[in-house]
């Protein structure tokens, strides 16, 4: 403590203003403003919730920005909830969340991120009459010049939940966030500790103290009553007592000045007072302080610049970042960022012709967000500018025109770290350059028409040395060419089609020297050519052997157009070639090996365009293509494993790839430079945001120094860099749905869980991961449980999901995204999504629909019931009826008939056979309706009941005439049963049948039998009497009757004559031999109507 | 030969009249008494000398089957004939677990009609192979109810022969199958009818029997 008292009172000695501009670099400024949809460019207040969005307020809304799009909230007459005015001149998060904004007009607004609504609370009923406004006497600068009497300048918290409101010259409002109660402390002249001035500039809490800086009355400093509201706050103003520092003209302990615009805390406990005009006093460990009186306010040094006098630096904002500098935003003149512990000063200000640089002087606010980036609020148009360390440490050689030293041409297609610390870049149309890092000069070798001596070519591909002292390059037209070191002599080798060892081609792309000192020259055309270095240095002619493709020999080269070489740590050539992918050559066979797309094999090589091939230090392999992205190869197997943008490499050409010491892989591509972390199997991407030259790079242009430094080239230029440097942004960012959209209206608030109607299934889901370093890069992926089969990756640029008809049911919706160096979120943020089904599939409306359906399926049912039964009824009471009507007087007519024909008897014979036939007509007749009734019995249902009525009904008859009369399996018949017209028929032909026989073939015996298989029935009636043909002639025997009877219930009757003497008689016909519910119902209803009608009869007496 | 002595209960009057003259005018029997409801009848039965009665199933007043069940009870070992005028009728069955020892349809011609109250008198009783099968189904519903004893149930004997008649022999059939003799069958039937009459004297067969489920 004491220690840094003597650091900050040294430095307020010694006047060392160490102000360095370069450097500046090291910041890298952002700035967003109205374009990017910011409601208002004058920023008066910044605040982080604890969800992770960054809060502006502004002169004209509230503003959430969520690294991509500004939400803005605003007053709005129609919407009760809306904010309470435009102007938001103050926000705080407290500890519970809870966000709150104070305006210009002086109303404090509680915002629901629920709900999205903002609940106003007005305290001017409490403000009383003598206020003083100190904009009467001040010249202010503009954003202050807005402010009235109850403008609310800041708001903070206290311990016991208690929100205390600075006001613009109402002094305080203490607010009790539970209760809703509020009282007005001010200035109060009766009290001579009282507040010494009602316009309050800032105030902060610090443990149990209230820091209050009052614009024109010094600091205050209070010691929160623990109750304020238990008791009656009426005259608080006059028995509170504050604790005044003011300024003391000739004291330089005491604060500068009197009119306090920013107080900060930073995290020693060190209390930082910018005034207005007269720049920084640090109180040192406030909590220690307690009641003490003297206590010592340091002032500040800030450079000085032409601009400002010393008088006029007004301090409106300080901050500090997560390194440990302090951040003073001096109005007018920039943001100085302060070393504590040395006094060193860094001044950054506005460079108009640098668009990374602070976007004005005019600094209004600072804040630190969770990640420890900088914001700084100005006004003016300028907006928020977003200040961020480059924390990666991409350095870059391009081409300044105007600048010699400089690159001479952007394109740099070859690049090469010397021995002696050189950086060679071939380029494009420059030639070779050569940079030396050490004297930070450069040598230019450029090729011209007629020189002497000189490059062969401006477009080097292929830059190398040997341990001769020499420089080789490759040309791209120009061949091959050394430079002696020593002597500065450039010698040619280019191709002579009249000289077989010339070198095959003037396009070398790739130059590779290995450890037998033999070049070996990658040409586009030329095929692989190699040649001994020694043996031609040492003047012999140079002969260029060449591996050639040779179409007949599959174990030639693959292609004449070679790429690279590389050689593993077996010795092994690997070389690949643009079109045939690549070749593994045995030096001692001299046979190559060829490796190269196969269509529809996921195995193979993903592209024959190879541009680089690598073997890395756990001697994996890896080969990077033009179109085909990256490829993972073992060469045991020969299989290849792709990598591609569902891996997170989004490029199709990977022209290098380099190692780092940490089993990275390190590519440049198309797309940016990409890390490829082996071990965990992740991509990280960088691209010109981080620094790089441009996304584009160039094939051929990468280069590994011995010291670890990787080098790229690419259309703007050169980067290199050292791996380890870079840091990697390791901080999980927070994961939230942005907005909600049911056919493109947003639903405001946060969700948990969503209902919807069936119809309302358009959605949309909009998402952000909260980090502001580079939300640009941050990628996302989503998947809707219960719709979706697999995530959904995108990137920054569309964050949204759309859902249409989607079925009902119940969903969840996740969401992960990534900060920008690829750390996932996996937890993310999920919405429940619940969709009703439509009305015709609800429960209740099924039920309905069904109870609809059955009902008149059932009244039909009863309807047909009923008919049935009073058919049923009507036919058993007409039976019933009849039956017995008739039955007796039949009976009566053959019993008198019978008793006539005993009484005359002897008398008139003739009398007596008419008598007699009198009653045996009744009788027949009687016969014959017991029949009838006998049918319809639905009890005497089955076939077996049909002939025990059959047998027993001619009984008589056969014992009479003598006939034997003899069915056969008898007993089977029981289960089979027959419907009522059915029986009737069939009872009908069978007695027919057994009439005839008995009548006209003058038979013995008579045997029936039945047979019956699946549902046809076949009936025979066999008689052993005069046979067929005598039947035949005669019409008369029912046969007409019997046929349409049988047609009737679907059978046919034939008759045959038996060789051995006989008739037969067949029905053959289909039963149905199931109990049909007609029946079934019948049965029940005659049993029980006939029952009924009996008693009945009984009870009302015979007829 | 003896007379028979036979009365009849019929409230048809012609029927009544007519078989009454019937009997009368045939020898060897004699009609000692027509009543025209079970009543009158029943008063009369213990002072009349009565060999068969034929009694109408269709009364006024007491039903035919009561009547039966009151004569049974008051001259046990008096025949009875049921006249009906179909056949196939249900109360037939119930008739016979009454008491009675047969029917007869009324328009059996008059030969026929004497005929059966001789076989009744003589001790034989009618049984039709559907009355022989509902029999059949009387007794083996009976057989958790009732102890062992032979008078009432069934003997082997006359369960086979129940059992043929069920299958639709006459009795000359039985007789030849069962090698014995036409008369001795008749007296198995006999007995049959009478160990039926008393079972259903049992509550629960009679309910069983009036309900038709036998």
């Amino acid at each position: 403590m004491r220690k840094t008292t003597a650091y900050l009172l040294c430095s307020f000695i010694i006047i060392i203003n160490t102000v360095s501009f370069c450097g500046s670099e090291e910041y890298v400024f952002k700035t967003f403003s109205l374009e990017d949809g910011l409601s208002q460019s004058s920023i008066l207040a910044m605040a982080q919730d604890k969800i992770g969005f960054l809060w502006l307020a502004t002169a004209d809304g509230l503003n959430r920005y969520d690294g991509y799009e500004f939400k803005v909230y605003r007053y709005s007459p129609n919407m009760k909830y809306s904010l309470s005015d435009n102007g938001v001149s103050a926000v705080y998060v407290d500890r519970d969340g809870i966000l709150w904004a104070g305006t210009i007009l002086g109303a404090l607004n509680k915002y629901d991120s629920k709900t999205e609504r903002f609940e106003h609370i007005n305290f001017s009923d409490k403000f009383t009459s003598e206020q003083n406004n100190p904009n009467e006497n001040l010249e202010l600068i503009q954003n202050y010049s807005r402010r009235s009497s109850g403008t609310i300048t800041s708001i903070a918290e206290d311990n016991n939940g208690n929100l205390w409101i600075g006001t613009w010259g109402k002094g305080i409002i203490v607010y009790n966030k539970k209760t809703g109660a509020y009282c007005n402390i001010h200035h109060c002249p009766e009290n001579p500790n009282s507040l010494t001035h009602n316009t309050i500039g800032t105030l902060l809490v610090e443990n149990d103290n209230l820091w209050v800086g009052t614009f024109g009355g010094g600091l205050n400093k209070l010691t929160i009553p623990k109750n304020i509201f238990g008791s009656s706050t009426k005259g608080i103003s006059k028995v509170l007592s504050f604790r005044a520092y003011q300024h003391k003209a000739g004291n330089p302990t005491t604060i500068n000045n009197d009119f306090i615009a920013s107080l900060y805390l930073d995290k020693h406990k060190n209390l930082w007072i910018g005034t207005y005009f007269s720049g920084v006093n640090v109180l040192n460990n406030v909590s220690q302080i307690g009641l003490k009186e003297n206590i010592t306010f340091t002032s500040i040094p800030l450079p000085q610049t032409k601009k400002t006098a010393n008088s006029q630096l007004t301090v409106l904002a300080t901050t500090e970042d997560t390194e440990g500098y302090m951040w003073i935003g001096i109005f007018g003149v920039g943001l100085v960022r302060y070393t504590p512990s040395t006094g060193e000063t860094l001044l950054l200000k506005n460079e108009y012709y640098n668009k990374s640089s602070i976007a004005s002087n005019d600094v209004f606010n600072l804040f630190t967000d969770k990640n420890g980036i900088v914001w700084i609020g100005t006004s003016l148009s300028n907006g928020v500018c977003k200040m961020t360390k480059s924390n990666l440490k991409f350095n870059s050689l391009t081409h300044i025109p105007e600048n010699s030293q400089s690159l001479n041409d952007g394109i740099v297609w070859s690049v090469y770290h010397s021995k002696a610390d050189e950086v060679w870049i071939g380029t494009y149309s420059g030639g070779a350059n050569c940079y030396n890092r050490k004297t930070n000069q450069y040598t230019f070798y450029t090729h011209t028409q007629g020189c002497t001596n000189c490059i062969s070519s401006n477009h080097i591909r292929a830059i190398t040395e040997d341990r001769f002292g020499n420089m080789w390059f490759g040309t791209f037209n120009g061949g091959l060419c050394r430079l002696n070191r020593k002597t500065g002599k450039f010698t040619w080798y280019q191709h002579n089609n009249d000289d077989a060892g010339s070198i095959g081609s003037n396009q070398i792309l790739n130059l590779y020297i290995d450890n037998g000192d033999t070049l070996w020259i990658a040409s586009f055309g030329g095929g692989w050519n190699y040649i001994s270095l020694r043996a031609l240095l040492s003047g012999r002619k140079a002969i260029f052997k060449k591996y050639m493709h040779d179409p007949e020999n599959p174990s030639s080269i693959s292609s004449n157009r070679v790429y690279c070489t590389m050689q593993d740590h077996n010795g092994i050539f690997w070389v690949g070639t643009f079109g045939g992918g690549f070749n593994k050559f045995d030096r001692k066979t001299g046979k190559f090996t060829r490796y190269q797309h196969k269509n529809n094999d996921a195995l193979s090589l993903s592209d024959d365009r190879v541009m680089s091939i690598f073997e890395d230090q756990n001697h994996r392999m890896w080969v990077g293509t033009f179109g085909g992205g990256l490829n993972g190869f073992n060469p045991e197997n020969g299989t290849f494993t792709r990598y591609n943008d569902r891996h997170g490499l989004f490029s199709n050409t990977v022209y290098s790839i380099l190692e780092d010491n940490h089993s990275n892989l390190w590519m440049s591509t198309d797309n940016g430079v990409f890390k490829f972390e082996i071990n965990s199997q992740t991509f990280v991407h960088y691209d010109y945001n981080d620094g790089l030259q441009s996304t584009e790079f160039n094939g051929g242009a990468y280069f590994k120094s011995s010291q670890g430094e990787m080098f790229f080239g690419g259309v703007n230029g050169l980067n290199y860099f050292y791996p380890n440097a870079l840091k990697k942004n390791k901080t999980i960012p927070p994961v939230v749905i942005t907005d909600f959209k049911i056919f493109d209206v947003s639903i405001p608030g946060e969700h948990i869980q969503i209902n919807l109607e069936h119809n309302q299934n358009f959605i949309t889901f909009q998402f952000a991961s909260l980090d502001y370093y580079n939300p640009g890069a941050h990628r996302y992926a989503y998947f809707l449980e219960g719709f979706d089969k697999v995530w959904h990756y995108t990137d920054a640029k569309y964050r949204l999901a759309h859902y249409t008809n989607l079925p009902h049911g119940t969903y969840v919706f996740h969401v992960k995204g990534t900060n920008n160096d690829g750390v996932w979120n996996e937890d993310g943020a999920s919405v429940t999504l619940i969709i009703a089904p439509p009305f015709y599939l609800r429960w209740w409306f099924l039920l309905i629909s069904l109870l609809a359906i059955m009902a008149p399926t059932y009244l039909v049912m009863r309807f047909r019931l009923d008919k049935i039964k009073s058919i049923e009824a009507l036919r058993q009471r007409l039976s019933a009826d009849i039956h017995d009507n008739l039955g007796a007087n039949l009976t009566e007519i053959s019993i008198l008939s019978e008793l006539m024909a005993q009484e005359v008897r002897d008398s008139a014979p003739a009398a007596r056979d008419k008598a007699g036939t009198i009653a045996r007509t009744a009788r027949k007749l009687i016969d014959d309706f017991s029949d009838t009734i006998w049918t319809i019995n639905p009890n005497r249902d089955t076939l077996y009941d049909l002939l025990s009525r059959i047998k027993s009904a001619h009984e008589e008859l056969f014992s009479f005439t003598g006939i034997n009369f003899s069915i056969e399996n008898f007993d089977s018949l029981q289960k089979i049963k027959l419907n009522n017209d059915y029986r009737q028929n069939l009872y009908l032909i069978i007695k027919e049948g057994i009439n005839n026989c008995v009548k006209h073939s003058q038979c013995q015996n008579i045997e029936l039998k039945i047979s019956i298989r699946k549902d046809i029935i076949h009936i025979a009636l066999k008689d052993d009497g005069k046979g067929f043909s005598t039947m035949q002639k005669r019409p008369g025997f029912g046969l007409q009757n019997m046929n349409s009877r049988a047609k009737l219930i679907g059978g046919k009757v034939h008759f045959y004559a038996i060789p051995e003497g006989g008739t037969l008689m067949t029905f053959v016909g289909r039963i149905n031999n199931k109990v049909t519910l007609y029946t079934y119902l019948t049965k029940i209803l005659y049993k029980n109507l006939f029952g009924l009608l009996r008693k009945k009869k009984n009870s009302n007496g015979n007829n | 030969m003896a007379i028979i002595k036979v009365a009849i209960v019929e409230d048809n009057e012609i029927i009544r009249e007519g078989i009454a003259a019937l009997i009368n005018g045939t020898t060897d029997y004699m009609c000692v008494g027509s009543y025209a409801d079970c009543e009158t009848y029943l008063e009369e039965l213990m002072t009349t000398d009565i060999d068969v009665v034929l009694m109408d199933i269709q009364l006024g007043g007491m039903t035919g089957i009561e009547g039966i069940r009151e004569s049974m009870q008051k001259k046990p070992s008096l025949n009875i004939l049921m006249l009906t005028v179909y056949e196939d009728d249900k109360m037939i069955f119930e008739a016979l677990c009454a008491g009675a020892s047969g029917y007869l349809v009324k328009k059996t011609p008059p030969i026929k009609l004497l005929e059966a109250i001789r076989e009744a008198y003589e001790g034989g009783s009618p049984m039709s192979s559907h009355i022989a099968r509902r029999v059949i189904k009387v007794f083996q519903k009976q057989g958790a109810l009732v102890d062992d004893s032979s008078e009432i149930n069934l003997t082997s004997r006359e369960k086979e022969i129940l059992l043929l008649l069920s299958q639709g022999c006459n009795y000359n059939e039985i007789g030849e199958k069962v090698f014995i003799a036409l008369d001795t069958v008749r007296h198995h039937i006999r007995n049959i009818y009478r160990k039926l009459h008393v079972h259903s004297q049992s509550e629960a067969v009679a309910k069983a029997i009036r309900k038709g489920i036998i």
